[in-house]
């Protein structure tokens, strides 16, 4: 019979890291020999029994509000800033880097328009972040006073829906189904909280979670935009 | 607007492997829901917040591909994210629940994850499965949380009340071996990571190398060692 097989190499056995022949040759051995046999099977049934563990546990019910707390008021940053840049397709970006500018007076007319828009809605959305006063509690505790401009909102959002709606007949039916499924639950929360605020309308929650949910409805509308303007 | 808009009539998911940064949709594989977001949902609506709302939408949101999601959770929706965290959590609970071997840090840890992972959302290409992104950043968090915790407290063992831990973790994994999971959150802070990554997570040793941030050598001589400690632990 053959040497022992070491322990290290048991190991290996089970996790697959010996050649063809080596194990092979390892299995022939543990045939014939109990000692290596017992081993190898022991450690067999516990990797067996680790890999049979369930894979999914019930997380505690309040920690997605401990999340939402922690990241209200915030959007995901981009790796360049982490305010308020609006994020175009790599592609997009490459695409039109390589083609050849030429834009007619309208074009460029339009493109200009498109960009103060986008412009000012980013700016009211940055003006919309928390707002903290010296010895005010940090947003993640949720004692924050949101500073909003409606009327700023308002012209904002106007004029980003004209350009949209401008878009519209160009848009690929996927887009337009996306753009709208998300402007309709942006919406639904809009007057949720609305109706949540008639209730309680000194809830600084409700009113973070308003200007959130503003901002989530100019940057859908930003993008579509933006985009808009990319390709023309 | 002077002609269509050629990018935006043919949709970026018919585009192999088209990185995107925007919401628009994808043809991308649409996962099977979890059956537990629902019961999730229900959980959560009596938690506090706006919960008709809330579970509303997580139940709305059910059928909506994970990659659509990820796709508005990009611009800001955290009702998207939200519904995010309803259908992968309990993947990524289990993850920290065994990492640290304490219930209390398993929380905090997965609070940190979905934290990170909305930060760093809008660097989510596509090039993977954002379930497979956010597993890997979820390790990556709670190794740099417990390489932190350890430098500070390396006296310290995960947690010295075992019986609380197996508690837990029955209750968030009913039909769990008892004896195993306090086999294995017995084990050494380092043993425990790399055996939990290796023998039920299922990385490879060169992953895991990687993400550990030691050698090959190193981590299967810790995975021998951790199978030798739980199955010590397991005749006891």
């Amino acid at each position: 019979m053959s040497e022992h097989i070491s322990l290290e190499r048991t190991h290996d056995l089970i996790d697959g890291l010996l050649s063809s022949e080596a194990a092979e040759r390892a299995r022939s051995h543990i045939a014939l020999c109990a000692d290596c046999r017992e081993r190898h099977a022991m450690l067999s049934e516990l990797a067996t029994d680790l890999r049979s563990l369930p894979r999914d546990a019930t997380p505690p019910p309040d920690v997605w509000e401990a999340i939402s707390r922690r990241i209200d008021g915030t959007v995901p940053s981009t790796e360049s800033d982490s305010a308020d840049v609006l994020v175009l397709p790599v592609a997009t970006r490459h695409e039109a880097a390589r083609r050849r500018i030429s834009f007619t007076l309208p074009q460029l007319a339009a493109a200009s328009m498109v960009f103060a828009v986008v412009s000012a809605s980013a700016i009211w959305m940055a003006v919309s972040q928390p707002a903290q006063t010296p010895g005010q509690a940090p947003a993640a505790v949720g004692t924050v006073r949101f500073v909003a401009d409606e009327a700023a909102y308002d012209t904002a959002l106007d004029e980003l829906l004209t350009i949209v709606e401008t878009a519209r007949p160009y848009l690929a039916p996927e887009t337009l189904l996306a753009l709208d499924q998300s402007i309709a639950e942006i919406d639904a929360a809009i007057a949720d909280i609305g109706t949540a605020l008639e209730s309680d309308p000194s809830s600084e929650l409700l009113h973070s979670m308003l200007v959130n949910q503003q901002r989530s409805k100019l940057r859908v509308l930003s993008q579509v935009a933006t985009l808009t303007e990319a390709q023309s | 607007m002077a002609r269509p808009i050629p990018s935006l009539i043919a949709p970026l998911g018919e585009v192999p492997e088209s990185p995107r940064g925007d919401f628009l949709p994808t043809k991308r594989p649409v996962l099977p829901s979890n059956p537990m977001t629902d019961k999730q949902a229900h959980r959560q609506e009596g938690a506090g917040g706006i919960p008709t709302h809330a579970t509303r939408l997580l139940s709305a949101s059910s059928a909506e591909p994970l990659e659509a999601l990820v796709d508005r959770a990009k611009l800001g929706d955290t009702r998207a994210f939200e519904s995010l965290y309803g259908r992968t959590a309990e993947r990524i609970y289990a993850l920290c629940l065994r990492m640290s071997g304490n219930s209390d840090d398993a929380t905090d840890l997965v609070q940190d994850v979905y934290v990170r992972a909305w930060e760093k959302l809008t660097s989510f290409r596509g090039d993977s499965l954002f379930t497979t992104w956010l597993h890997r950043l979820a390790v990556n968090v709670t190794l740099e949380k417990r390489r932190s915790v350890g430098r500070r407290l390396s006296h310290e063992v995960s947690d010295p009340d075992l019986d609380r831990y197996a508690r837990a973790a029955v209750q968030a994994m009913p039909g769990t071996r008892v004896d195993l999971e306090r086999a294995i959150a017995g084990l050494p802070e380092k043993a425990r990571q790399v055996l939990v990554l290796r023998d039920v997570q299922g990385y490879k040793y060169d992953e895991i190398a990687r993400m550990t941030g030691v050698s090959l050598g190193t981590v299967k001589a810790q995975i021998h060692r951790a199978r030798g400690l739980v199955k010590e632990a397991l005749e006891r």
